[in-house]
């Protein structure tokens, strides 16, 4: 590769491989959103390709799809609502996860906000297991406490 | 990492301040740890449509003039209200931070909720506020004879001074002066916006002299008790008064503003009758926008001209209308 010592990194493409071995280019002006990548590139050089082990191959076009829109100034309501219209529930908390991993805020608050949305009205099981939590309340103490927010149960949709 | 619990109490607690109020109490029943991560919450906003639900938004619709009697839609307001504080007042009662950054409330509220608001406010007081926004509502018209207004008293913050407290906004209350005259809490205020408030001009000429930071005032549609009171202050920078007004006999009279000596006053904004009687001692002053009905001589406005630093003046003026931005 050319050892250019390039000031101005707009048209660089920077080569990402996932943690299921494939090899994924974008753009440095996005890699630049991603401070998890950025700083990957700061320490290996941006001639390398930069290993990323908690990301896979199902997840990682999505995210540079995002933020080749971004550093478009693309990224509209419309283009938001579109991104996770096809997700369910589970490939947006892979979605998040990834994002939180590679430090790319927008992507991370953008997503936060949607997981919130698509909670509201399900049950605690529900929420339980997506979160993965494990319940230390004893039965005593959590009956106490739903019988106390009674109101915030009302109008719970079926768990799919 | 695989699994949401496994990231660390501040992102939990990031996708926390997007839920709403009824999603965030269920929240604290999956565990300990997540009963204990809402007390992270630094803003809390409670509005009829958060804290009641979609569902119950035909509430709402009681307001809007339908078919049902007038007594019936107002009972049926005062239950719904009495459902909104009851809430609100559970989710206080079991918070626990020990810090809090802004408190907004908004609901169709009367004297009858005056404890309960007097509680909440102390209640954010007490966790150092730095912003409240207190916009009340006024039961329908045509139940209004029934209804006082909430009475807002400073001798609430008699412990604290409430010190912490930068910007408070009121609608709909009446706003008492401290019993102690000298007394004045939120000596740190920055912003103060009263709306549609009834309330003694003293106060209001108090707290001009007493916050010495003070640097925005609004008096929108508000009643004073004979006058207009003199706005002088060294720090304000922005001020708006619109629509302000006495009430003699059962008859409303609008008052104007007849003193401004602000010398670092920016930007001015006024809504009223007339700017006849105005005397100002504005000296930075940059921007004007004003809106009057009455115009005898237009040359008054001359008075403006004086002013040195002026860029923007707009002046809408209803017995003719002409607008004026020149720099």
């Amino acid at each position: 590769m050319a050892q250019e010592a390039s000031s101005s990194t707009s048209s660089k493409t920077i080569s990402l491989k996932t943690g299921d071995g494939e090899i994924f280019e974008i753009e440095a002006s996005a890699a630049k959103q991603m401070k998890t990548v950025q700083r990957l590139i700061d320490d290996l050089g941006d001639d390398i390709t930069i290993p990323l082990h908690n990301v896979f191959s199902k997840e990682l076009p999505k995210i540079i799809e995002y933020y080749k829109k971004d550093i478009t100034g693309e990224i509209t309501k419309d283009f938001e609502a579109e991104f996770v219209k096809d997700l369910n529930d589970d490939e947006v908390k892979v979605l998040f996860l990834a994002a939180n991993y590679l430090d790319a805020n927008k992507l991370f608050e953008f997503l936060s906000q949607n997981i919130a949305d698509r909670l509201e009205s399900k049950s605690v099981e529900y929420v339980r297991k997506y979160f993965g939590v494990e319940n230390d309340f004893t039965p005593e103490e959590e009956s106490k406490l739903r019988e106390e927010r009674a109101w915030s149960f009302r109008g719970i949709k079926e768990d799919e | 990492m695989d699994c949401i619990s496994e990231l660390p109490d501040e992102i939990l607690s990031y996708i926390q301040t997007m839920l709403s109020i009824k999603d965030l109490l269920k929240t604290s029943v999956l565990s300990k740890r997540w009963r204990n991560l809402w007390a992270l919450r630094r803003d809390l906003h409670f509005d009829i449509f958060h804290v009641l639900g979609s569902s119950e938004e035909e509430l709402l619709q009681t307001v809007i003039p339908t078919s049902s009697s007038t007594i019936e839609r107002c009972v049926r307001l005062d239950i719904g209200m009495s459902e909104f504080v009851k809430r609100v007042d559970q989710f206080l009662n079991n918070f626990q931070g020990t810090k809090i950054n802004s408190f907004f409330a908004s609901f169709y509220s009367y004297d009858k909720h005056s404890n309960i608001i007097d509680q909440w406010i102390s209640f954010a007081i007490a966790r150092g506020v730095e912003t409240i926004n207190l916009l009340l509502l006024p039961m329908p018209e045509t139940c209004a004879t029934r209804y006082k207004q909430y009475k807002f008293a400073f001798d609430l913050f008699s412990e604290t001074n409430a010190s912490t407290l930068k910007h408070l906004h009121l609608e709909h209350c009446l706003v008492c002066h401290p019993t102690n005259r000298d007394y004045i809490p939120f000596q740190n205020l920055r912003f103060l916006s009263l709306e549609r408030t009834k309330l003694d001009e003293m106060f209001i000429e108090s707290v001009l002299s007493n916050c010495r930071w003070l640097e925005e005032l609004h008096l929108v549609l508000c009643e004073f008790r004979s006058s207009m009171p003199k706005i002088v202050s060294s720090s304000l920078i922005h001020l708006k008064v619109a629509g302000c007004y006495v009430v003699s006999g059962y008859v409303q009279m609008q008052i104007e503003l007849s003193s401004i000596d602000c010398l670092k006053l920016t930007s001015l904004e006024y809504h009223g009758y007339s700017l006849d009687t105005l005397k100002i001692n504005t000296p930075l002053l940059k921007s004007i926008r004003c809106t009057v009905f009455y115009c005898e001589d237009p040359n008054q406005y001359g008075l403006f001209a004086t002013l040195p630093q002026l860029e923007i003046m707009q002046l809408d003026i209803y017995s003719m209308v002409s607008h004026k931005v020149f720099d």
